[in-house]
Formats: structure tokens, sequence, C-alpha cells
């Protein structure tokens, strides 16, 4: 009983293989039989030849290849309104749709000027890694040395996962804002406290960030001819917000001893450093990003450097807590610049729509530009 | 355009926004924390306050159990350090130092120091006169007993000194009212020294087990003793009252015949003097340590009037932790500034300090150290222009180093 069950099954999934193949050949022939009409001249039969595949028969790519067929038909039999509703139909089918005008009749590429599917808004996310930069705006040493303290700052790598908008306020322009995570770390490294012993302190700050920034898109890399990667720069304020900072303390204790130098380590456990930082910081940021097309979406990576405005370090805790009255520690008065990389996926939101200034000088130049070359 | 002119604004705000050292206040100059030291440990011992506006402070370093010397820092007023240097001779350990208001070293340091000596727990006292730079210019040393310990020492206004200290080479003819049972460990010492260094007197001081004088003050016309002892007082008898008292006495030539005049203590409650000084409205207040129990003890307070007769007496209200009375300094407004060791549960110290009106309300109290670490007080003083000075020893990452802290006139950093 089973066996004879799944015969039948099988027959059914195979027979509706065959069903829908036929339909999708059916359509392309519907597609190829209506190309031949137009191009014989009978124009009228063409729409109620595609009718059906168009409600439910055909593939995005042919949906725009029918469309495009319907809107020079609607336009060479003058009816301007049905012409406009099937390129806008050909935008929804291939948002990046752009017609050729060494390939498409003249009539549809100034009509399709009238025409943008161009993104009002897109939403994007990204992920990568920074490193953070330290700019001491003021040394505060907390002991004094025969020896001259030296300190060194030493960069270590963050993450950062960020989401944004952007609103395109034209093609090129667009006002962008993100909201995110990331981390960043360093380590300083003081020699020659009381004459001999080290201080390392590692910290590790978490942010909320809201970048804001304007940015343009270029057409092309500089007089590259390849469209595949598009180069955009931007430039902005980011404002974040500290919401936890941990710090670790190693001192290394170096004594002269009758044995020869002696050493030892005290470390720190895991301190809570927040409350000897600034709460709020501000950024001016500055980058560039590459973007690949990847179907209708972009992959892109970027480069950006955020140069940090403010002081982190709180004044008024200074030399309070454990930092400093139990290890010897003390923050330098430092603002923290962020050079970051990162890799992510652009989802535009397209929007065909008429736009309301059609943007026709550019056929007409070109027509002339082909009938001087021609003459 | 007018894009180019709104990025061109914003550019130009979040870059004028940008903190650099014009527009940060770098309040951390002016009131901080400096720790001062090289190999091993160093302890606080004492500072003064010098018309150049730099600060000497006083101290021990101790870079083996073999080497231990006094220890000099010369720092201005937002820490930097002028000079560093040692002094003294190995095993000799700083105790006090007082600038020298008159005689042939007028306008130098007197540095009081404990020498020790071959015999075990022996000490000798050295007095040595240093310039404001920190040079050590002459020095002078007591070695007439077996052992002597230097615990103030007082430059007068005719270039001559008071030592004041305690000895272990008791004077057994003046303590021969103590009852049978009372092992007779220390007298009371005083030191007379002449302008020219030679010894004027030296006062053994008996009556009781223990004591020590903490400081002779210089009168109009008298001079005033400041001490404890575990002298019987008022009517008590029998050996279980020789407690440790305040001791106060007024004195024109001689400290161990002058009268005794009052006495600061609970009765049935150690009290031992700490630090005593002389406000700014001629008032005095005396700190020390009263001993309730094994694990609870708490600061002391006598203020004596003007004409050192009389005294009221407090515990400062500070909390219901212990505490070791260190140092008092005089503050404006007829204020005191006191300083006290902090003991938590498991036996580490912090420091305190707070300052205190003449009704024993404190208007502010801070503390310093970690809960995991000794930290000591050794003294605190406030600047004529009311800055607040600490001294003491906080111990960071497993070593002691000498930590002056700088504070504004209500207590705090900023």
């Amino acid at each position: 009983m089973r066996s004879v069950q799944a015969i039948v099954g099988a027959a059914l999934i195979i027979l509706t293989s065959l069903v829908s193949l036929a339909q999708e050949v059916t359509c392309e022939q519907v597609l190829n039989q209506a190309t031949d009409e137009f191009n014989a001249g009978r124009f009228y039969g063409v729409p109620g030849m595609l009718a059906n595949c168009i409600r439910d028969g055909f593939t995005r790519e042919q949906r725009q290849r029918a469309y495009l067929l319907l809107t020079q038909v609607y336009l060479l039999l003058d009816d301007p309104i049905a012409a406009e509703n099937s390129y806008l139909e050909v935008l929804r089918a291939n948002p990046e749709f752009i017609t050729d005008p060494a390939v498409d009749p003249i009539d549809v590429v100034y009509l399709s000027k009238k025409f943008t599917a161009s993104p009002v808004f897109t939403f994007y996310g990204r992920a990568g890694s920074n490193v953070s930069i330290n700019r001491v705006v003021y040394e505060i040493l907390p002991s004094s040395s025969p020896v001259p303290i030296e300190t060194k700052y030493v960069i270590k790598p963050g993450i950062q996962v960020m989401g944004g908008i952007d609103w395109n306020y034209s093609e090129h322009l667009a006002i962008s804002a993100e909201i995110g995570w990331n981390t960043t770390t360093y380590k300083r490294e003081r020699f020659n406290i009381f004459g001999r012993d080290r201080h390392e302190f590692i910290e590790r700050s978490h942010w909320f960030q809201v970048p804001v920034m304007v940015k343009y898109s270029f057409d092309r890399f500089y007089k590259s001819r390849v469209r595949k990667f598009l180069p955009q720069a931007f430039a902005g304020v980011s404002i974040g917000y500290l919401f936890a900072d941990k710090g670790e303390l190693q001192v290394f204790n170096n004594n002269l001893g009758d044995n020869g130098l002696n050493t030892i380590i005290a470390s720190s456990p895991s301190l809570d450093f927040l409350p000897y930082r600034n709460r709020i910081n501000t950024s001016f940021i500055i980058g560039g990003a590459a973007k690949y097309k990847w179907k209708l979406d972009y992959l892109f990576a970027e480069i950006r450097y955020g140069f940090g405005l403010k002081n982190r370090v709180s004044n008024t805790t200074t030399f309070t807590g454990r930092p400093m009255q139990e290890y010897g520690h003390v923050d330098d008065y430092f603002r923290m610049d962020n050079l970051s990389i990162s890799v992510g996926f652009i989802h535009p939101i397209y929007k065909p729509r008429k736009l309301k200034k059609a943007r026709t000088k550019s056929v007409l130049k070109s027509v002339k530009k082909t009938g001087d070359d021609e003459g | 355009m007018k894009d180019k002119y709104l990025l061109g604004f914003v550019v130009s705000i979040c870059l004028l926004s940008c903190d650099i050292a014009g527009t940060v206040e770098p309040l951390f100059k002016q009131y901080f924390i400096k720790y001062y030291g090289e190999d091993g440990d160093q302890r606080a011992v004492d500072l003064v306050h010098t018309p150049e506006n730099t600060l000497i402070i006083l101290g021990n370093t101790v870079r083996s159990s073999s080497s231990q010397r006094m220890y000099l820092v010369i720092a201005d007023l937002q820490g930097n350090v002028q000079a560093e240097k040692r002094l003294g001779v190995n095993q000799e350990l700083a105790r006090d130092i007082e600038p020298i208001l008159a005689g042939p070293d007028a306008g130098n340091y007197i540095v009081l120091s404990n020498v020790k000596k071959n015999a075990a727990d022996s000490t000798a006292i050295r007095l040595t006169v240093i310039s404001s730079q920190g040079d050590s210019l002459k020095s002078f040393y007591y070695n007439a007993l077996a052992s002597q310990e230097g615990i103030s020492v007082t430059p007068l206004s005719d270039g001559s000194y008071f030592i004041s200290g305690k000895t272990t080479d008791t004077d057994a003819s003046l303590n021969a009212e103590l009852p049978i049972g009372l092992v007779d460990k220390e007298d009371q010492l005083v030191l007379y020294i002449n302008p020219d260094y030679s010894v004027n007197y030296n006062k053994r001081i008996g009556g009781s087990a223990e004591g020590a004088c903490i400081k002779i003050l210089q009168g109009p016309t008298s001079s005033y003793f400041a001490g404890y002892s575990d002298k019987l007082i008022g009517s008590e008898t029998g050996i279980s009252n020789y407690e440790h008292n305040f001791e106060f006495k007024v004195f024109t030539s001689d400290p161990a015949s002058g009268s005794l005049n009052f006495n600061a203590g609970t009765s049935g409650l150690p009290e031992t003097l700490s630090a005593i000084c002389q406000s700014n409205t001629g008032t005095f207040l005396a700190v020390g340590t009263q001993t309730v129990s094994a694990t609870q003890s708490r600061v002391y307070a006598a203020l004596i009037n003007a004409s050192f007769s009389s005294a009221v007496e407090s515990i400062l209200p500070i909390s219901t932790d212990n505490y070791e009375a260190v140092h008092v300094a005089p503050s404006g407004g007829s204020r005191f500034l006191v300083t006290a060791n902090r003991i938590n549960a498991a036996g580490r110290s912090d420091i305190w300090v707070g300052r205190v009106t003449t009704e024993f309300v404190t208007d502010f109290q801070v503390v310093f150290g970690e809960q995991n670490t000794d930290d000591r007080a050794s003294k605190v003083m406030e600047l004529p222009n009311g800055d607040v000075v600490v001294l003491g020893t906080m111990n960071l990452s497993n070593q002691d180093k000498i930590a002056l802290i700088k504070l504004k006139t209500n207590g705090r950093f900023e």
C-alpha cells in the first residue's frame, strides 16, 4: 500500500514540474510572439497576448521585457498614460533598468527620463575592526622619579557592529545616520616609576555610537571604466556613549636587592573605570568606501578615521579610588582617535516614481551628438 | 553652494569644540595625590612649608632590611620634585622637621631623628640642621642614656630647642611610688638644647610605668608640656587605675618639677596623646587615641583654653570604625585639621582627614586608601591660601610610598 502511495506521489511531483516547465516555455513563446507582432507593426493585439502571462506567468526578467515592449506599443498607439504605467512596471521589475540610446527607441529613452527608481532610503549594516590612537592633552604623572618617567601608548584591536540608514538627497548626496556598538582597546606602558618600576594598563571600553554623516557617491573611480566598484566619501560627527569600561593594571615592582634585580608583579582584577571617564564623547569622522554591486544590493568595504574631540578622562575623579590609591595609576587627560575598517551590506529601498521635473536635456544632447557624428 | 557653507560651518563647530590643553582645566595641577620614592619602601614622617613656597617632605627609606635612612623630598606646591636625597647614616630614622626661628641657624630647618645603636631597641637622638635645599649643614648627637627616643623638636624664639620624647632607661628613684607588680617601662624625656647645640638639661620624668612627652610648646612667658602617661589622676588609687591619660602642664624652667596642671581622659579607658597644636585664636587642640577594647579605638580630643589651664574633652564623632589619632594642625576660623588612621575590620588602615570646629563638629571628612592595603597618615597642614595638605604613606602594589595629598579648602580635589 505504501509503495503505491509513493509512486503516485512521485508521479504528481513530476507532472507538476512538467506543467510548470510547459507554462514557462509558453510565456517565453508568448513574449517572442508578441515581439514578432510588434515588429510586424501589429500593435493592437500585443497587450492582449501578454495579459495572461503578465498576470501570473512571467519571470522578473520577462516582465521587464514585456513591459518595455508594452511601453513602446502604447507610445506608438499614442496612449502616453498607459506607456508611463508600463514603464513604471519596467522599473518595478528591475529598479536599476536604464535605457540605452544605442539599443532602445528614442521615444522610450525620452520617456525613461521622466522616471526614476533610485532609492530614497538605503539601509545598511557593517562590521569590522578598529584601533584607537590616544592623543594626550595633559600628561599626569602621579609619582616622581630620579629618572624621567616615560609613557608609551600601544594600539590594540577593537571591533564594531553598526547599522545605518541613508536618506538620499540626490543621486550623489546622502545624509546618513548610524547606530551601533563598538569596543576600543589600548595599552599604556609607563617606565621608570620610582626609578625602576613599570606599570601596564589595558583599557577596554564599550560604546554606543551614533554617527551622522554626509556622503557623496561617485559614479566611478577616477577615470576608471569599471562601474562595478563605486567609490564613496563621507564626513560627519559621531556621538559616543560609554556604557562599560574595564581596566586592568599590572605593576612590575623592580628592586635592586642583594641578589640582583627582584621583581614583584602585582595585578589588579578587572576594575570598573566608568567613574573615571566622561561618558559622552564626540568625534569628527571622515572616511571612504568602495561599493560592489551584488544583484540589486551592494557589498562594501570602508575605512574611516574618527578624530576624538573630547577629553575622555573625568577631571573630578582623577586621584580617587583603587586605580590611584591602590596601584598608583592615574590617567593622562586624553582624546581618543579611532581608525576602523568595516565590510558591510547595503540594501537600497528602490522606489520607482515619476519625476516632478524630467531630465530630458541629456537625451536631446545625445541625439544632437549622434546626428553630428553621422553628418 | 549653501550645502558647502553648511558643511564648513559644521566642521568648524566640531573642530572648535575640540578639547586641547588650552580648553581643559588642569585641575590635577593644583589638587592631587603625588607619590614619592625610590627602590623599596619609603614612609612619610613630616613636612614643612617654606617661605619659598616649597614643601620639605621628610620620610624614611628602607631599601633592604639592612639599609634604612632618612629620605628628603623638596617639592613645589604642584608636587613637582625639586630635590630628592637621603640623609644621615644607615639605621637612622627621621621623626620631625621644624623651621628654625632664631639663633645662628635661623632660616634653616632642624630635623629630629633617632639613630639605632648596636644594642637591640636602643636608639640615640640626632638633630640635623638642613638648608631649604635639603643640604645637611651640621648635626648634634645625644646619647647620654642607654636608650632615648625623640618624638618632636620645638625650635624656640631664642634659638634654643626642646626635644620631647621618652626613654626606656628609666630612673628608679623617680618611680618609687609605682605599686609592686607594675613594670616601669619608660620615662618621659625632655631635652633642652642651647643655640650652640650643647645640652642645657635633660629631664627624665617618672611616676608612671609608661609615658612620653609628645610636644613642648612655647608660650608667652612659660612653656607648655603635652604628653601622656599612666599616672594615677585625681582620686584614683590601685594598680588597675594605672591607665594612660593626656597630661598637660605649664613650666618655666624645669618640666620635671613643673606643676601638674590638668589631665584629659576617661577614667577606665586609656588615652595616648598623638599631637597638639595651637589655633590662630590661641586655643589648643590635643588629639590622641582612646582604646575602648582590643577591637575598638577612637580619636579623643581635648580643647585647651589659651592660658593652657583647662580642657574640654570629646570623642570625635566620626563613625563606628576604629581610629588612631595621628596629627592636628590649625585651620582658619579657629578650626582644626585632624588626621588619623582609620582601621577596618581586616586590620588595614586608611588615611582619614577631617576638619573640626571648637564644638567638635566635623565640617568635612575624607578618607584615602583602599581596604586591601595599609595606608597611614603622618601630617596635615593648612597652607596660607586655605588649601589642605596631607602627608601619608600609601601602600601601592606591595610597596610603601610617600603620598602628598593636596586638597581644596573644602577637602576635595575639585
